[in-house]
Order: structure tokens, then C-alpha cells, then sequence
């Protein structure tokens, strides 16, 4: 008897491994099929034959790669459900875990992993989407830090350039300002509701119309300036108006340094730049506000009694409770902030186009139009290697904070 | 508190479903009407430009705000009387035009027929993805002397036409005559050099009253200049920047003496988003502008008296910059007649001269300029009929080249270099941009 | 409530209590002042004449309220079944549909990273935030392409299902969920529930302030979610709002005064939403809950 069901359970066990082995395979191989770098086009699109033929053709080391980037996969998935299954406890929680996921994972697949695997193939190729793509080998990588050999190359390392200091400037400033924010509106105040809708407004407001706002405020005889004017003057300081979004003078030279147009890599942030930053702290504090102001709600109000029983004060109670257990919420908005900066993308392409003198540039302006050949013939593969060279750089960076500030949290 | 959020979700997804109940019921009612409209223009006789597929249903794109779209909704009307049995299912693009046509191409699912401009044409010319216009316009007794001769360089790839013009648009000296008048100087005429273009801009400037001449570091407004000193962007084969050239930097240490000593000056110097806007605002007395002014100050700005005259001329000769867009076949498409039949029909003459008369844009063909109706409109349009007026076009990697000159000047008026630096460095990136690194 | 009672008490009489009251009120004015401006601007921009916005030196107000630039976007038509009213359903719709799943969606995955330990947590986690390092840009015609493989394009499928669950939502739930006691749940566990009894019954109703947060700004992604409805929709009928709206704002001809109604009918629900959601951030819901 006790045999048998043994050597049924076993069955169940090698089956289950071998179709989970197979399904792994089979969606990352269907997907590979529906993602295959080919010659795009009407006439390749036509039927699934034509495209299929194209796959056949050109996308041959790609299903190959692909096909064994799954079977990999699939066997460690196997090899995990095969361990696991003997115990029952781990097994269920396997399965209840993978079915939460589920919605996740399969979206995922469908739309996201597709389209980065081709990506990442079309990185080392030249392809400009309607003829076949070229293998190039890592070319496309080079060409990135050409920068640092041809002065006319050096659109991404500028790129790169600015939105590091765009990261800096940022990150620890809306941060800091949303949970301040957060903190002053959680307090028990008339009217709570409505301040919290108001300084919510800036974040809600679509992009367009916030830069065409903005655009106007930094006119050089716009509102900012005349601020300015009014609030100098009477201090015996001549304010000269400043074109905000078309001045390329960097945050150095401002202190009166000399520094050639050549090593533009010593000037800092532009004024331009410093512009955009200011506005998307603006419009991005309020987000990151509620996302503090949600977190705020999970914090034990017996804990701040306590403190005050014991004489602690606001500051105090702040430092010592509000700000450790906001810990994880603080990540989640480092890291959101360190993407979203290192990814600007809308402020640039609605309000600067990468100018005055590039100081404005971003790489994902750079991606984009790359991408989509807005300035010469579409050059996927060189969009796609600067997409993942960005993408390791944010990887790295965000790795750093989640180490730094998830230290001691998964004690929860 | 669960269930109140369940209320407020499900009141919005109610008032959605009114609305989209509202909404379905308009555009029903107006697929009724449309049939009317049609069966009344079908009297008049005219003939289809080629012997189109029966029943041919054909998808045609443009970018273009609502009177942009309002003149190719009665284009397609006129053409439904020549070629009754062709159906145009018009679908414009709000935004990002270029973009979209790629995406599109790319998926199978672009238009038939659809704008081309320079993007397209390096995109999907040497690709394969735009039909070969030439044997169909054979066929339907078009030739390419029909059209103002600059026009096609843009369409043209290894000898064969890719896309028809379709409108066009130069630059004239837009003015204010009240500037000129306060000034107590005469007002421009079509003589004028970039000498007393400079000499009125001085004079005006030293009112106080307005500021002379309007210009942006920007590679079109610098293209008269340069042009009608014999300069060029890149050489002919479009494989070598001349960007380092005298011709080109004897301009731009002209334009960049007039911004020294305060003649020109930059939209943004004086609080205004664009030189046109900064006529609008009554700011300064000159500018390079185009077609698009006329419809900018009717709208904007309807009390101002504006006037335009021919661009200035330079040492050598007079020439202006062309702008320029086309109607393109997609090379996949299922009715190829039909499709080309529409393109030919929208650039022909016959419909051009329709919407010449609209007054939103010029006719490709010249002999239609007299058509032009705005006596401003038609003084910007004769720059574009010089014998020496070109489209800016440098092959594929145009813009970048056109960038290269826009940031020249940038560093220039920005003190940050010599003409001499900034245009040996634009020279540079341009031959880079040519060599397609 | 009993904390609440407690603050009052403590901090009623003394003079410091009135001054750092006023003091927080002022801060609370000015930030909202300035928070406002950039909306009350566009909201006056929206009834002025194109020259009056462009105008130099700037006013505040119009000279005239024109109430028809309103009316003129409302009545917007451009045939094809492109009217304003269909446009602000398929935006009402997409938004409130993608936020509903999206919150659905993203809580269960984010409860397995938060609660449950299983193998391949940490690879599939740190998979899921590297996919957000990968800037869409380089990816627009690829996913395009793929959409059209799939036929979905010019649906309203083709902007919902990719969207049903997203990285950045996962990861904003696993964050909160993290930050939720444990203790809490402890005794469910204990008496032996399963987890998707824990999820439903303990977890949702405790992170409620975040699946609030989650819904808002999913609804405000999709609400003014741009490109990829134009490149996804061809006909007028599909057209979201952004996307039908721009064909205000062409470059030279731009009509800012109807592109700022359009905005204002951009931020309006949202703020409204906003608002009507904000009484649901209470403090400590998580304890009021244990103690009732």
C-alpha cells in the first residue's frame, strides 16, 4: 500500500516539475516567436505566414538564444516545484504565492519581457526597423562613450551629466519636502481635507499645461522675474531678468569662473536646468506627499503619546518615530524619485527640446529620438544599448539605497 | 466606508455609460447626413486622374489642427465627384505625426495615403515602404516641371518621386509700418540688402520705441542670410558639411554685429515666446517669418497692421528658405490606384487651386501664386519663386545638421565663442551627423 | 478616538499651543497659495483671449470672462464620432477601469512579496524593479508593433490590459504592506487562516489609505496618459482627451486658451476624486481597527 502511494506521489511530483518545465518554455518561446527582431512593415505583417517566413530568416540566433535563456528557467523552476513538493506547507505556500502572482507574470511576459529581449538582441545590432537588422556586435556600446574621444559625439555623456545632477538636486529635495508636507497636513486641522486637495493641485495638473505654465512664469518679463525685481530692488541689489529656460550659463560659472564652452563638463547645472528641476519638484512633491501621507496612517498613535509622556517634543517625536517607521515608504520614494529623475523625459521634450547648448539634454531624449529617428533614420539598436546602459546605471543606484535603507527592516 | 467607495466608482461608471450613450447617438445622426451632401455634388463631370479599383476604400492620414482638417475633408469631397467609386476614410493625427506613421508602418497598419516630410521620406523611402509615384504620374500626365522646381529635392530619392508637394511656405521681411513711420524712415521694399535691413533695424532700435529686427538663434532664420551669400549647409551630395566656409561665417559675423550693438534681437530678449508673437505684441519692427503669420495675427492680434516684403538680399544674390510637405503612397497598399489616384489629385492643380483660395496655404504649382488671395501672404510667397531659393535639405541627417548651425550662433551671441569656434565646432558635428555616426 | 481625546486635553490651555497654531495655519495658507497658483492661472487663462494670455506684462485676470471658450471645447466636433463628451468617457473609463484593476491586481502580488516567503521572491522582485529602470521610450514602436501583431490595436484593450498591473504599483503595495504590523495578523494565522482569508479580511481593510493612494494615482496616469493613446487609437470615437485636446495647441497656431479649458477638465475630476478619497486618510486605521 505505502508503496504505491509513494511511487504515485513520486509520479505527481516528476509531472508536476515536467509541466511546469514545459509551460515556462513554451510562453517565453511564444513570446520570442511574437517579439522576433524581423524586418517590420506592411508586407511583413501581412499574414502570419509572411512573418513568420521573416522570423526564419532573420531571427534565428535570437529564437536561440531566447530558447535557452527558457530552458534554464524552466529547469529551475522544475527543480524548484520537484523540491518543494514532498513538503506540503512549502508547497502550498508556493502555490498560493505564484497564483497571487499570476496576474502580474503573465502581463508581464505578454507585453514587458517580449519587447525587452528584443531590445536587448537589437543593442548589439544596427536596425532601423523596416530592413533586416545587421549584428554589429558591441559598436552600439562604444559609440555610447565616443564622448569621451570625439567632442562631437558626446550627446549621451551630457546627457548623463545632467541628470545625475538632476538626481541630486532632486531626489533629496522633494523627498524631504513631500514628508514634510505629509507631516504638516496629518496634523489635526480645520479644514484638513480641502489643504490636502489644494496641495495635491500641482501634482494633478497634466504635464502640458504645467510647462506651459511654467513657460510663461520664466519668461523673461514673466511673473518670476518680476518677483524677483520687486523683492531685490528695495535691498539695493540691480536684478538683471533672466531668460530661465534659455540660459545655458552653468551653476559654476555663475560664481564668476571662466570655463570654455569645451569643458562644459565643469560648468554644472545650467539655469535652464535648475529651472526644470524647480518645476518638477513643484509637481512631483505632492505625489510623493500622499504616498507619505498613506504611509503616515500606519503608524501606532499610542506611540506618540508615549513619547510625549515621556517629554519628548515634536522634533524629537519626528526623529525618533515618525521617521523610522516611514523607513519603507522613504525607500519606495527614493527609489521612484532616483527612476523618475534619471528618466526625465516629459519637461524636456515639452519645454527645452535637450536646449539651451544641450544643457537640458537627458538620455531618454536622447532614447527617444533615437527611437524614433525624429533627427536622421531610426536607429533602434544604439537607442536600445544607451536604454540599458541607463537602466544598469539606475540598477546600481537604486541597489545602494535599497541596501542602505532596508537595512534592519526586514526584521518586521 | 467600503461601500461608499463602491458608490462613488459605480455613479461615475453610470454617468460614463450616459455619456457614452450621448455621445453615440451624435455621431449616428451624423452618418445620416453625410450621404445627402454627396448625392448632390455628383452632377458635376470631371474625370479620375487613373483607372482606379471599383469599390476601392482607401485610409488617408495629416497632422493639422481643425482648419487644417476642415480643407482636406472638402478635398476629399472634391475628389469623390472625379473618382465616384474611390471611398477616402480621413483619420488625422492630433499630435506626433511623424511618430505615429512610423509606428504604424512598422505594425502593417499605416494609412494609404499620408503626408510625407523629410522624417518620413529618410524613414521609409530607401525602405521600400512609400510607392514610386513616377509611372503612375506618367500614366496620369503629371510631370515634375508641373511643380515649383525646389519642391521635390526633399521627395526625391535616386531619381524617382516618392511624394507629391503639397503646400509650401518661405520666409518674407514681416514689418510693423508704424515703427517705420515713428522712426522717419521708408518702409522696406523688395530691393533691400541685408545692409539696409541692418541700417532701418539701427535707426528703429535708437527710438526706444520698439526694437529692430527679431531673430532667434535658429538655422531657418540664418538660411536667407546665408543662401544669398552664396553659402550652403552641406554640399550637394549631402556627404560633406561646408559649414566652416567664409560665405556662411561672413553672415553670421553680420547677424552676430547686429545683435552687438542691439539691432537684432532674440523672441526671449523681449518677453515673447516667438518673433511672430513679438510683432503680434507690437515689440519690434522686423522679422523672418512665413504663410503661417497671416492666420497667427487674424486670430490673435486682428488690430494690428502688419506688412511683409521680400527677404533682404546678400553680396551675391537673393534667395530664400523653402518649407515643404508631400502626399505619399504606403507601397503595401491594397489599391494602389486609387491611392495614387487621391495623392495626385490632392497636389494637382485643380485642387490646389481650392485651397489656394481657402487662404491656408500656397499653391505647388506656379503658376498659381497669383491665386493667393492676402496681399502680405503673397508677398512671403514670391520669396520662394527666386531662381536661387532652396529647401534646407542635407539628406537624411538634415536636422542635426540644421542643429549644428541653430547652436553655432547660440555659443556666439552667448559670448561663449567666436564665430570662427563655434562654426569650426558645428562643422564638425555636422560632418559627424553626414558621415551617420 | 481616545488619542484624540487625549491630545486635546494635553495641549489645550497654554499659550504655545495658540502660537504654534496660527503659526501652522499661516504655513498651511502660504503653501496652499502657492500650490494653487499654477491651477488658479490656468483657470483664468481658460476664460481670456489668446492675446490676453500671451500678453506682456501679464495679468491676472481677463478682461472679459469668456465663458465661450468653455462651450467652444465642450462643442467640440470633429466627426468620425469624435465629440467631447465620448472623449471624456473613454478617458473616465480607461482611468477608472485600469485603477480598479491595478489596485486589485498589485495588492495580491504585492501581498506574496510582503508576507510570503517562497522561492524566487527575491529574483522575480528584483526582475520587476529593473523592468521599471527600462525607459519606455526605446520601446514604443516594438510594443507597437506588437499590439498590431495582436490585433488590439485601436481597442480599448490595447491600453487596459498592459496596464492591469504595473511594476511601480507592485512595489508602492509591498512597501506599505511592509510597513503594516505584523501582529496583526499573527493571531489569523494562528488560528490557522489561509492566506487568502489574511489578504481579504486582515490585510485590504488595514491598507486601505494605500489602496486609496494606488487607485488616485493610477487614475491620474491613465487620465492623462498621452502617448501611448495616440499612437494606440486611430478613429475620433477612441481618442482620450489629451490626445483629442492637442489638436488645440498645433505650433503656430497655438490656442492656449482652449488647451487650458482642456486642462482645467483634465484636473478637475481628479482633484475631485482626490478630495472625496482624502477623508479616507485616517491615522493609525490600522489600530483604530484592532481596538475596536
Amino acid at each position: 500500500m505505502k508503496s504505491i502511494n509513494r511511487s504515485s506521489q513520486e509520479r505527481k511530483r516528476v509531472f508536476a516539475s515536467i509541466l511546469t518545465f514545459a509551460v515556462i518554455v513554451f510562453i517565453i518561446m511564444l513570446i520570442a516567436v511574437l517579439n522576433a527582431p524581423t524586418k517590420g512593415g506592411p508586407k511583413v505583417m501581412e499574414t502570419t505566414q509572411t512573418y513568420l517566413a521573416e522570423v526564419k530568416k532573420t531571427a534565428v540566433p535570437f529564437l536561440i538564444g531566447v530558447g535557452v535563456l527558457s530552458v534554464i528557467l524552466g529547469i529551475i523552476t522544475a527543480r524548484t516545484v520537484y523540491h518543494v513538493w514532498t513538503n506540503p506547507k512549502k508547497r502550498n505556500t508556493l502555490f498560493t504565492a505564484y497564483s497571487f502572482l499570476t496576474p502580474y507574470l503573465l502581463i508581464t511576459a505578454i507585453f514587458t519581457v517580449g519587447v525587452i529581449l528584443f531590445a536587448f538582441y537589437i543593442s548589439f545590432n544596427k536596425y532601423d526597423v523596416f530592413t533586416e537588422p545587421v549584428w554589429i556586435g558591441l559598436d552600439n556600446y562604444k559609440k555610447a562613450f565616443m564622448g569621451f574621444v570625439d567632442s562631437t559625439q558626446k550627446d549621451f555623456l551630457q546627457g548623463l551629466y545632467n541628470v545625475v545632477w538632476y538626481s541630486i538636486i532632486v531626489v533629496p529635495l522633494q523627498t524631504a519636502l513631500a514628508i514634510g508636507l505629509a507631516v504638516l497636513l496629518n496634523s489635526r486641522t480645520k479644514m484638513r481635507n480641502f489643504f490636502r486637495t489644494i496641495f495635491y493641485a500641482p501634482s494633478v495638473t497634466s504635464s502640458v499645461v504645467i510647462t506651459l505654465i511654467f513657460v510663461w512664469l520664466y519668461l523673461k518679463g514673466g511673473f518670476i522675474n518680476g518677483f524677483l525685481d520687486k523683492i531685490l530692488t528695495p535691498l539695493g541689489v540691480t536684478y538683471d531678468p533672466i531668460n530661465w529656460l534659455g540660459d545655458p550659463r552653468g551653476l559654476f560659472q555663475l560664481f564668476g569662473f571662466e570655463i570654455k564652452s569645451a569643458q562644459w563638463y565643469l560648468r554644472g547645472p545650467s539655469i535652464a536646468w535648475m529651472a526644470i528641476m524647480f518645476q518638477n519638484i513643484f509637481t512631483t512633491a505632492p505625489t510623493f506627499m500622499i504616498m507619505f501621507l498613506a504611509g503616515l496612517q500606519d503608524i501606532n498613535p499610542v506611540l506618540y503619546e508615549v513619547a510625549a509622556i515621556d517629554g519628548a517634543n515634536g522634533w524629537q517625536q519626528f526623529k525618533n518615530i515618525t521617521l523610522p517607521l516611514l523607513r519603507p515608504i522613504i525607500l519606495l520614494v527614493v527609489v521612484l524619485g532616483t527612476i523618475g529623475t534619471l528618466q526625465v523625459f516629459d519637461q524636456v521634450y515639452l519645454a527645452t527640446q535637450g536646449g539651451p547648448l544641450g544643457t537640458s539634454l537627458t538620455p531618454v531624449y536622447l532614447i527617444f529620438r533615437e527611437a524614433m529617428g525624429s533627427q536622421g533614420p531610426i536607429n533602434m539598436g544604439y537607442a536600445s544599448a544607451l536604454a540599458f546602459i541607463l537602466a544598469l546605471i539606475i540598477f546600481l543606484l537604486t541597489f545602494i539605497q535599497r541596501r542602505v535603507l532596508e537595512r534592519g527592516t526586514e526584521k518586521y | 466606508m467600503k461601500s461608499k467607495i463602491l458608490v462613488i466608482l459605480s455613479c461615475l461608471v453610470v454617468s460614463a455609460m450616459i455619456l457614452t450613450a450621448c455621445g453615440s447617438s451624435e455621431t449616428a445622426a451624423e452618418t445620416v447626413s453625410e450621404p445627402e451632401t454627396v448625392a448632390e455634388t455628383e452632377t458635376e463631370e470631371s474625370s479620375c486622374p487613373l483607372p482606379v479599383e471599383e469599390g476601392a476604400t482607401i485610409v488617408f492620414s495629416g497632422w493639422g489642427d481643425d482648419s487644417e482638417q476642415q480643407i482636406y475633408k472638402d478635398s476629399i469631397e472634391r475628389f469623390k465627384e472625379v473618382c465616384p467609386s474611390v471611398t477616402v476614410d480621413f483619420q488625422p493625427i492630433p499630435d506626433n505625426f511623424q511618430d505615429k506613421m512610423k509606428a504604424q508602418m512598422a505594425g502593417g497598419t499605416a494609412p494609404d495615403v499620408f503626408y510625407v516630410d523629410d522624417q518620413l521620406m529618410t524613414a521609409f523611402a530607401s525602405s521600400g515602404q512609400l510607392m514610386a509615384l513616377d509611372d503612375v504620374m506618367a500614366q496620369a500626365g503629371v510631370s515634375r516641371d508641373d511643380f515649383i522646381p525646389s519642391l521635390l529635392t526633399i521627395f526625391t530619392l535616386d531619381g524617382a518621386t516618392y511624394a507629391l508637394p503639397k503646400d509650401w511656405s518661405t520666409l518674407g521681411l514681416v514689418y510693423l509700418p508704424e515703427a517705420f513711420a515713428d522712426a522717419g524712415i521708408d518702409e522696406p521694399t523688395d530691393d533691400w540688402t541685408w545692409d539696409d535691413m541692418r541700417e532701418a533695424a539701427l535707426t528703429i532700435n535708437e527710438t526706444g520705441n520698439y526694437a529692430g529686427f527679431c531673430m532667434g538663434s535658429d538655422w531657418a532664420r540664418f538660411a536667407p542670410f546665408a543662401f544669398s551669400n552664396g553659402g550652403r549647409y552641406a554640399s550637394d551630395d549631402f556627404s560633406t558639411a561646408t559649414l566652416d566656409t567664409a560665405a556662411i561665417k561672413d553672415m553670421a559675423t553680420f547677424v552676430t554685429d547686429m545683435f552687438n550693438e542691439g539691432s537684432l534681437v532674440r523672441p526671449a530678449d523681449i518677453s515673447a515666446s516667438w518673433c511672430g508673437e513679438a510683432i503680434g505684441k507690437e515689440l519690434v519692427a522686423m522679422t523672418l517669418e512665413g504663410g503661417w503669420m497671416v492666420n497667427t495675427m487674424n486670430l490673435t492680434f486682428p488690430d494690428v497692421v502688419w506688412k511683409t516684403s521680400l527677404v533682404p538680399g546678400g553680396d551675391v544674390t537673393r534667395a530664400d528658405v523653402i518649407f515643404t510637405n508631400g502626399i505619399g503612397v504606403n507601397d503595401a497598399t491594397e489599391y494602389p490606384m486609387a491611392s495614387a489616384a487621391f495623392a495626385i489629385y490632392l497636389t494637382s492643380a485643380e485642387n490646389q487651386g481650392e485651397i489656394v483660395k481657402t487662404g491656408f496655404a500656397y499653391s505647388t504649382h506656379p503658376e498659381q501664386i497669383d491665386l493667393i488671395g492676402n496681399v502680405n501672404d503673397k508677398a512671403i510667397a514670391e520669396g520662394g519663386l527666386l531662381p536661387d531659393t532652396l529647401v534646407a535639405y542635407w539628406g537624411p541627417y538634415t536636422s542635426k545638421v540644421n542643429d549644428a548651425v541653430s547652436k553655432a550662433l547660440e555659443r556666439i551671441w552667448l559670448g561663449d565663442q567666436t564665430v570662427e569656434e563655434a562654426f569650426a565646432q558645428a562643422q564638425a558635428e555636422a560632418q559627424t551627423a553626414l558621415n551617420g555616426e | 478616538m481616545k488619542s484624540q481625546k487625549n491630545e486635546k486635553k494635553k495641549s489645550k490651555k497654554t499659550p504655545g499651543y495658540y502660537i504654534s497654531n496660527i503659526l501652522r495655519y499661516l504655513l498651511l495658507i502660504l503653501i496652499g497659495l502657492i500650490a494653487i497658483m499654477p491651477f488658479f492661472l490656468a483657470t483664468t487663462g481658460s476664460f481670456k483671449t489668446n492675446a490676453e494670455i500671451i500678453a506682456y506684462p501679464p495679468k491676472i485676470f481677463p478682461e472679459k470672462w469668456l465663458f465661450e471658450n468653455w462651450a467652444k471645447v465642450w462643442n467640440t466636433d470633429i466627426g468620425g464620432g469624435g465629440t467631447f463628451p465620448r472623449w471624456l468617457f473613454n478617458t473616465a473609463f480607461l482611468a477608472v477601469t485600469v485603477a480598479s484593476l491595478q489596485v486589485i491586481f498589485c495588492s495580491m502580488a504585492a501581498y506574496a512579496f510582503a508576507r510570503m516567503n517562497f522561492s524566487g521572491k527575491n529574483a522575480i522582485f528584483n526582475f520587476m524593479l529593473a523592468t521599471m529602470m527600462i525607459p519606455g521610450a526605446v520601446t514604443l514602436i516594438p510594443a507597437y508593433v506588437l499590439m498590431s501583431k495582436m490585433h488590439l490595436i485601436n481597442t480599448y484593450w490595447a491600453l487596459i490590459i498592459p496596464s492591469a498591473v504595473g511594476a511601480s504599483g507592485i512595489f508602492m503595495l509591498t512597501q506599505y504592506f511592509k510597513s503594516i504590523p505584523v501582529d496583526l495578523e499573527e493571531a489569523a494565522v494562528i488560528d490557522g487562516a489561509s492566506h487568502m482569508k489574511i489578504f481579504s479580511s486582515v490585510v485590504l481593510p488595514l491598507a486601505r489609505p494605500a489602496l486609496l493612494t494606488v487607485f488616485i494615482l493610477q487614475f491620474q496616469g491613465m487620465w492623462n496618459a498621452f502617448l501611448q493613446p495616440l499612437l494606440y487609437e486611430n478613429t475620433p470615437d477612441m481618442y482620450v482627451l489629451n490626445v483629442a485636446l492637442s489638436i488645440f495647441k498645433q505650433q503656430y497656431k497655438a490656442q492656449w486658451n482652449l488647451t487650458l479649458v482642456g486642462a482645467m477638465f483634465n484636473a478637475i475630476p481628479v482633484l475631485i476624486l482626490f478630495f472625496i478619497f482624502s477623508r479616507y486618510y485616517i491615522e493609525g486605521v490600522s489600530y483604530t481597527g484592532v481596538k475596536g
